[in-house]
């Protein structure tokens, strides 16, 4: 079979009657089936960090174990209780019934960032809801993508799981993904890529949840606990060497705290640069006709950087610190780095710093992630009024904690909603009650206000808003 | 879980389904079903030859049963295959998959 439409007509019809089997299932029947994948992910969390660390060339793999980690036992917490199949809530003063139903066939589209926890996490809140997926792996991630798919399919076979309830595409191009994500048979994209690709999904036709590119400012404000924040900055910045999209792109400080936290990073390995091995590093990193980061440099530690961008940095470097004086296409390590380099902003004032971080937050990132570390509560709220993010950190190293569960309660997701600012439909971590739909059996209950109040005062024109409110409330 | 009986006036061969047409359990009768099936068309190249699956007594069906039910069609062609009975949940599981109509679900 070669025709792409052939293709996708036998992965759809596949996926489509493994939904019409799926929706027969109930709760206990689905959730037996969720806990064998998180089990079975769990249990080859190490196995598919190593492989994907070692096809991919990406990343650190003890981090990515973290990840697979995340990806299942965090995510099996989560939506293990969650009701899914059929009366999910019962309201009787409000007489309204919710009966929740499954979507059908979804697309899960995978970055090579994050393959195998991406998938294990698609995977899980797909089968929670009785959704079958088809994995769309990066290409050249396939090998790893294909065993985390056989895992997890064994897995649910085992559990009584629809046949093709996940099918994985082997042998992709660009030109089947459109033909999938624009298939009549098909629900929604999950689509986790780049901006190209989610832009496509949303443009197929179909219901799409994407996400959107981040630029992560952080703001140390003066009244932060500095080696602290300085600490878990770099924690979060060096996990997986940088990969996750809500890790950390940008330091603001003012300048009476600068000198203090530059020597903070110092103490812990950051190494600052000078204005010649800004030029240098640029010059590698960046693709300025482009405007976007080198593959190339995507999950590689601060030393292979350094080398390749020919900058001569002390053994043991962890971060590479680049100071700017502005923000936007004339410096261009102002930009999301999936990678441990950092720009460094030391400003005025407060207000300086506060509209720097604003200038980054809308270069590229807006709706993603923002962070602060502070222990004013003020500021901790101006700053979140003021950044347009679906997730404003407080002290919290960015990366694991935009990505819920072991910082905070967000739902832990590998897919971050990034609002209308990024282009999609919500600002909320992605799980499994996205992809139900919410059927609303509703009894009749009399609007009491309505039905005593007199009709005709509506076809007098003489009757004003204010009257005809007063009217409708009176008495109430 | 499936018996079968052949009218030889339409020239029909009625398939009772009984039970949980589950992948396990359509493992066991796709075969007999598929020889079956050949067995008549083979029997009656000359007349038109019908096939009806009568599920009345099946509260499951898997995936594999929707693909006897295609594989089924295929052999007699659209218009002389037709699923009978279906409970409501099971009706709605092959709208779902897109093909009530191509297997005449009713």
């Amino acid at each position: 079979m070669n025709n792409i439409q052939d293709i996708a007509d036998e992965l759809m019809l596949n996926a489509a009657m493994a939904a019409g089997e799926f929706q027969q299932l109930d709760q206990s029947s689905t959730d037996k089936i969720v806990e064998n994948i998180f089990k079975a992910g769990l249990n080859n969390r190490v196995k598919l960090a190593r492989l994907a660390q070692e096809e991919t060339g990406i990343g650190v793999w003890q981090h990515k174990v973290l990840k697979n980690v995340l990806a299942t036992q965090m995510v099996f917490e989560n939506i293990k209780d969650e009701k899914t199949v059929g009366v999910i809530k019962k309201d009787d003063n409000s007489g309204i019934v919710e009966i929740a139903q499954p979507l059908g066939p979804v697309f899960a589209i995978i970055p090579i960032t994050n393959p195998t926890s991406t998938i294990l996490f698609k995977i899980l809140i797909s089968m929670k809801t009785r959704n079958p997926v088809i994995v769309s792996p990066p290409r050249n991630a396939v090998n790893c993508c294909k065993e985390t798919v056989d895992i997890c399919y064994e897995a649910a076979l085992a559990a009584g799981a629809p046949e093709d309830c996940i099918q994985i595409i082997e042998h992709g191009s660009r030109e089947l993904t459109r033909t999938i994500m624009s298939h009549p048979h098909l629900a929604l994209t999950l689509a986790t890529g780049g901006t190209g690709l989610v832009h496509a999904a949303y443009s197929s036709g179909n219901p799409a949840i994407g996400v959107g590119p981040g630029n992560v400012p952080v703001f140390i404000d003066k009244s932060a606990d500095i080696p602290f924040a300085i600490e878990n900055i770099i924690t979060s910045k060096t996990f997986d060497n940088g990969t996750v999209c809500a890790s950390e792109q940008s330091i603001i400080v003012e300048k009476a705290i600068s000198d203090t936290v530059r020597k903070e990073f110092e103490k812990q390995q950051c190494y600052f640069i000078d204005e010649m091995e800004i030029k240098k590093l640029e010059d590698y990193a960046v693709l300025k006709e482009k405007g976007t980061m080198n593959p190339e440099i995507v999950g590689k530690p601060a030393g292979f950087i350094a080398e390749k961008a020919g900058i001569n940095i002390p053994e043991g470097t962890k971060i590479l610190m680049a100071r700017l004086n502005g923000v936007g296409t004339e410096y261009p390590l102002s930009i999301e780095i999936l990678a441990p380099v950092l720009a460094y902003y030391e400003c005025e004032n407060y207000e300086a710093a506060i509209k720097t971080c604003i200038d980054l937050n809308f270069l590229g990132g807006i709706g993603h992630t923002a962070a602060i570390y502070a222990n004013d509560e003020g500021r901790i709220m101006e700053f979140s009024r003021l950044m347009n993010a679906g997730r404003i950190v407080v002290n919290t190293p960015s990366s694991q904690g935009a990505v819920g569960g072991l910082f905070n309660t967000l739902y832990t997701s590998f897919t971050l909603g990034c609002g209308t600012g990024g282009k999609n439909i919500t600002t909320e971590n992605i799980s499994a009650h996205h992809l139900i739909n919410i059927q609303r059996v509703c009894r009749r209950k009399k609007n009491v206000q309505w039905f005593q109040f007199d009709l005709t005062k509506y076809t007098d024109e003489n009757i004003d808003a204010d009257n005809i409110l007063n009217e409708y409330y009176k008495n109430y | 879980m499936v018996n079968f009986n052949f009218d030889n006036i339409s020239n029909t061969l009625h398939c009772r389904f009984t039970g949980r047409l589950d992948t396990e359990n359509i493992l066991k009768i796709s075969e007999t079903v598929e020889e079956k099936l050949k067995g008549h068309s083979a029997n009656d190249q000359q007349k038109s030859f019908s096939v009806v699956f009568d599920i009345a007594q099946v509260d499951y069906i898997a995936s594999a049963f929707i693909r006897v039910c295609i594989k089924s069609v295929q052999q007699t062609g659209e218009g002389n295959f037709s699923v009978l009975n279906a409970s409501p949940l099971i009706k709605k599981t092959f709208k779902i998959a897109g093909l009530d109509k191509e297997l005449n679900v009713s």
